[in-house]
Order: structure tokens, then sequence, then C-alpha cells
């Protein structure tokens, strides 16, 4: 059997009034990874979710899984599993049903069936619940139906359109881990909108950000986080966003430092700004705006005229006032230039 | 608040006497014996001297309208058959091409759509008087004037319960199809397991009222149907005599239980279908 990548090639979608929702997009996912889309609203994430679960129509381009182009592929026929914002639960039906679903479409055997439902259903913990209907349930509770019925079939795609958006923030993060998990178990490829920076840097192998239906990066959030393709990533990814200036103004180069021809910016992670002693020649004297703590670490906001704003990330038990006066220290071998 | 409370529930109250005192009247008279009827509304009926009397109860309550009329009126019957024999088979086929149809239009975009609703409202929108020669004619050259199906076909065809059916079909979320879509389900599975079940609001909504239109139809039957003994049961009331007033109240109170039944059965879906319909009354 031929391997599934789903490879994307210059697809294109367009929206009456002239929006070019998704502009040339291309890229290649292997079978067995679990990729994230994320970028602001609007930037075209869901549209190409949509566009390869067969949703949308494909206006230029093509999509293709294990080789099989499918444009034209009815979404029945496509062998993709979805999980949507709202989770799309049929509320007339019991949570047993609900699951069952997919596996009456395909007329599989009765029996198969409840075998199939039951195992899904101890998986994700939803045993007690089978004779439910949605409506009985709390948000946590339908997110893991919506889950199950998307995994019962077993699939060879899973499409995942911010299934946690509806979730309080406890949630989750355990329904984050729990995703993870179950996708490392199942080995199923994966595609997970979002447009929450956190959930991408932890649950992808790989990361697209996507802005105004252009592909940015799409890299693993390593590379992503610490060498961001250009300015729209370094400003998107990481909170606090990089600290990024135009080059010839701002900090200046530490000799023998030359950046790239085309490069135009250079830019700092707050983690790599960090306080400098009084004989430290390379240090800057800034003052303190303001200071967020958040528990497991400080962010120190400075400025000084005619120097870009900055911003540092310290630990715990650093104390700065704002009004401070403070010396820092870039760390250049963590400068980037984009 | 409480004493407001109090005055929206005495004018309420002094509403609702005034719309159920008709029915009562119509209960109580059901119970009076002919002879009694006879007397109290002889100055409307026989043109006698005083005014004529209602009481709110009989003096003498009586079965025995109720008993001639269900057991020594064959007519009754046949135009209670008739009736049944009309609207529950056009009310069916209402939604047998009204669903389709109205999910069409709620869940496509095709060429056309637009101008092919608006010839719907339209057509709704029109009184039967408007189209009863044209209607008329069509069923002549077709050979079914005094059928069963000169009621049935063409009700079953009107447009008022896709437009019913369109507007509570559009208000299901598209994420549920697309789910059923993408579970492996075709575009009429879609419709059969996802539109009906979760549409059934305002299908009930068309039933009940398709249901309360076409039983109480006078001009329908009246154009279509020459042959008295194909007559609904809303000819009969007209065609009684003024001797048997007590016969006539008791069918009017039988003609009555069904659409009580699928009011109170329906009273939510019609309410709704109201609202979709944006009608005071259909």
């Amino acid at each position: 059997m031929p391997n599934q990548n789903i490879v994307i090639d210059k697809a294109n979608k367009y929206y009456p009034g002239g929006v070019h929702a998704v502009n040339n997009m291309s890229m290649e996912i292997s079978e067995g990874e679990f990729v994230v889309f994320v970028g602001p609203s609007g930037c075209g994430k869901t549209t190409l979710l949509r566009m390869i679960a067969g949703l949308e129509d494909i206006h230029g381009g093509t999509i293709s899984m294990g080789g099989r182009v499918l444009n034209d592929v009815a979404p029945k026929d496509r062998d993709m599993a979805m999980v949507f914002q709202n989770y799309a639960l049929y509320p007339n039906m019991k949570v047993y049903d609900n699951i069952a679903f997919p596996l009456k479409m395909r007329k599989a055997k009765k029996v198969e069936i409840d075998a199939a439902v039951r195992e899904v259903a101890r998986k994700l913990d939803l045993e007690q619940l089978l004779e439910r209907r949605p409506g009985a349930l709390s948000g946590g509770q339908r997110q893991r139906v919506a889950l199950a019925r998307a995994m019962v079939r077993k699939p060879k795609l899973f499409l995942m359109d911010e299934p946690l958006s509806n979730l309080d923030a406890k949630l989750r993060v355990q329904m984050r881990r729990e995703i993870v998990g179950l996708q490392s178990e199942l080995g199923v490829t994966t595609i997970y909108v979002t447009h929450d920076q956190t959930e991408a840097m932890t649950m992808g192998d790989r990361i697209a950000v996507m802005r105004d239906g252009v592909l940015q990066q799409f890299d693993t959030p390593e590379v992503i986080y610490d060498r961001p393709a250009n300015l729209f990533t370094a400003g998107f990814i990481g909170s606090p966003p990089m600290n990024v200036w135009p080059l010839g103004e701002g900090f200046p180069l530490p000799p023998g430092m030359t950046p790239p021809d085309r490069a135009t910016h250079a830019g700092i992670r707050p983690e790599f700004i960090v306080p400098a002693d009084e004989p430290d020649r390379q240090a800057v004297q800034m003052r303190v705006r303001g200071v967020e703590r958040t528990g497991r670490e400080t962010l120190v906001f400075l400025e000084r005229e005619g120097l870009p704003d900055l911003a540092m990330a310290a630990g715990s038990d650093f104390d700065a006032r704002p009004g401070d006066s403070m010396r820092v220290r870039l760390r250049t071998e963590a400068l980037r230039f984009m | 608040m409480r004493a407001r409370k109090w005055l929206i529930l005495c004018i309420l109250t002094f509403v609702a006497f005034f719309l159920l005192t008709p029915l009562w009247l119509l209960v109580s008279g059901s119970l009076m014996g002919g002879a009694e009827a006879a007397q109290n509304f002889a100055p409307v009926l026989e043109n006698a001297e005083g005014s004529a009397v209602w009481p709110l109860l009989p003096k003498y309550p009586t079965l025995q309208p109720l008993v001639k009329l269900l057991l020594d009126s064959p007519e009754f019957f046949r135009m209670f058959w008739n009736s049944c024999l009309q609207v529950f088979p056009l009310v069916a086929g209402q939604i047998f091409i009204g669903a389709p149809a109205a999910w069409a239009f709620a869940r496509y975009d095709f060429r056309g759509k637009k101008a092919l609703l608006l010839l719907y409202i339209v057509l709704m929108l029109m009184p039967f008087q408007v189209t009863m020669v044209s209607s008329y004619l069509v069923l002549s050259r077709l050979s079914l004037m005094d059928t069963v199906w000169a009621i049935i076909l063409p009700g079953a065809a009107s447009t008022f319960p896709v437009f019913i059916m369109t507007r509570f079909f559009a208000a299901i979320p598209a994420s549920l199809t697309e789910a059923a879509a993408l579970d492996g389900a075709s575009p009429f599975r879609v419709f059969l397991r996802v539109g009906l079940p979760m549409g059934a609001p305002g299908i009930l909504s068309a039933v009940v009222l398709g249901f309360f239109e076409y039983w109480n139809a006078l001009e329908v039957p009246l154009t279509f149907l020459k042959d008295p003994t194909n007559w609904p049961l809303s000819l009969y009331l007209p065609s009684i005599s003024a001797d048997n007033l007590g016969i006539s109240l008791a069918a009017s109170v039988v003609m009555l239980v069904p659409a009580l039944l699928i009011f109170l059965f329906g009273q939510k879906y019609l309410e709704q279908g109201i609202c979709a319909a944006g009608l005071k009354e259909n």
C-alpha cells in the first residue's frame, strides 16, 4: 500500500467579493504526522481544512492523499473523520448511536458496530454515557463523544477544527494531552486547526503558520520558535512575542556578526535578554515600563528613547518595579535575522 | 408588581371568557333536546315572537342529538370518512413532496433558487379564488373532477408547507450535515437521518397547519366535488336543516374533536410554524 501522505499543491480558494482565502498553498504532510494549522482569525486555516475534507471546492491546484487526487472526491469517499468546533453531535441520537453512525453508514455488521463502539467508549471513558443524549452531557463529555465518533471507524485522516475552543482552560489542557496521546497511540495522520499558539506548540509534530491565506512557515515547533522565517511568525508565536527591530536601528550588532543578504530585521526572544552588571560594556541602561508576574516567570517591559521597546523574561524571584532603571544585555548568540 | 399581575390576569380571563362562550354554547346546545331547542330558537328559526334564548345549561340535558347523529345519520359517517380520506393523504402528500423541496431550498445553492423561492411565495400568497379557474380547467382536462384526487393532488402540491419547512431546515447547523457527509452518509441519507429528525418541528408545524386548513375547507370541495356523496364533513353542517338544530350542534362538536386533538398534540409546533411563516392565521 502506498504511503498515505497528504500533498497540497498550489491550492487556492476564492470567496465572493474577490477574497483570496487560500493563496497558492503547498505542503506535504507525512503519514502518521500531527500537523497544526495556526494563525489569526481569517488566515484561511479552517478553509484549508474544509478543502481537505471536501466541504469546500478547490479553485486551483490539487489536494491528494496517497497519490490520489481528492479535488472531485465526495467527502464520504475520502475516508476522513472530522471533529468540529461545536462538536456537531446528532442531538436526536443517543451517544451510542452518535458513535455508531459512521459504521452504520458504511453498512458494518451489528456485532462489529457494537464491539467497535464499546471499545472506543472504553478508551475515552464514555461507557457510562452511552444511553444519554448529547443535550445531557457536559462540554468535555461532548468533546469526547465527538472524538469517539471520529475514531470509531479508524479513518486515514483526522481533521480537527478548533475542537477545544469551547472548553474551560483546565479541561483544555487535559484534553490537549489526551488528544496527543490518542493520536500517538492510533498513529493516524491528524490535522488540527487552532488560533491558540500554545496548543500549536504543545501538540504539533509540525506547525503551519498562516496569514491572509498564505503559508508563512511550516516546520517543527522548535524551529518555528527558535528561527522564525519572517516578522509575522516572530510576532505570532511566543508570548510575549520576539523583540524585533529594523537592522541599522536599535541595538548594534556585535563585531563580526553579519546578517544574511535579504534580512531586514533582527530579533531576540525575551528569555535571551538578561540583567547585566555595571562593568558589562555591552549592556544598556533601560527604564522599566511595566512588570507582569505569571508565577513561573516575571515579564519586564523595558523602554529607552532611541531604542526599540523590549520584553524580558526573568525568573519568578526577579524584583523590579515600574519606573526603575536597570542594565540589560542581549545574549547575541540568540539573535535572529528575518 | 403584584397588582399588575392581577390586572393582566383579569383582562386575560375576560378575553378568554368571550372566546370560550361560543364553544360552551355549542356544547350546551348539543345536549339540548329537539323540543327545547325548537322552543328556545323559535324567534330566529320560525320568526316567532319574542327573542331567542340560549341557556348556559339546557333545562333537560340529553344525549339524544349525539346518539341520533352517531347511530342514525349514515351521511354523517360517510362525510366524516370522506374528510379523512381527503385530508390525511393530502397532508401526507404535502410532507412527501414538500419536505425534499424545502430541504433543497434550505441546504443547496443552485441557479435560479431565489427566483423559484419567490415564485413559491407568490403562489403561497395567492388566494384560492385566483387559482380556482385554472385548477378547475386542469383537473377537468385530467378527468379528476369529482374524485378525491381533485382535493388531494392540488393540496399536496401546495407551496405553503414548503415555505414553513424551509425555515426550519435552514436553521439546522451546517456542521451537522457536514459531519454526516464525512461520516459516510449520501446526500439522501443526510436528509433522511439528519434533516428529517432535526426538522421534525417544522414538519409537524406544516402537518398541523395543513390539517386545519383542509379539515375546515369549504370552497375547494364545493368547487371540485359536484357529487354530494364525495363531500367532506365541512359541507355537512351547512346542509342540515333548521329542524335538526340539535344534531347540527352535536355534529359541530364531533367535527371539532379531531381538530382539537391535533391542536393539543401540536400546539407547540403550531406556534413555531406561525412564527416561521410570519403569519397570524393560515
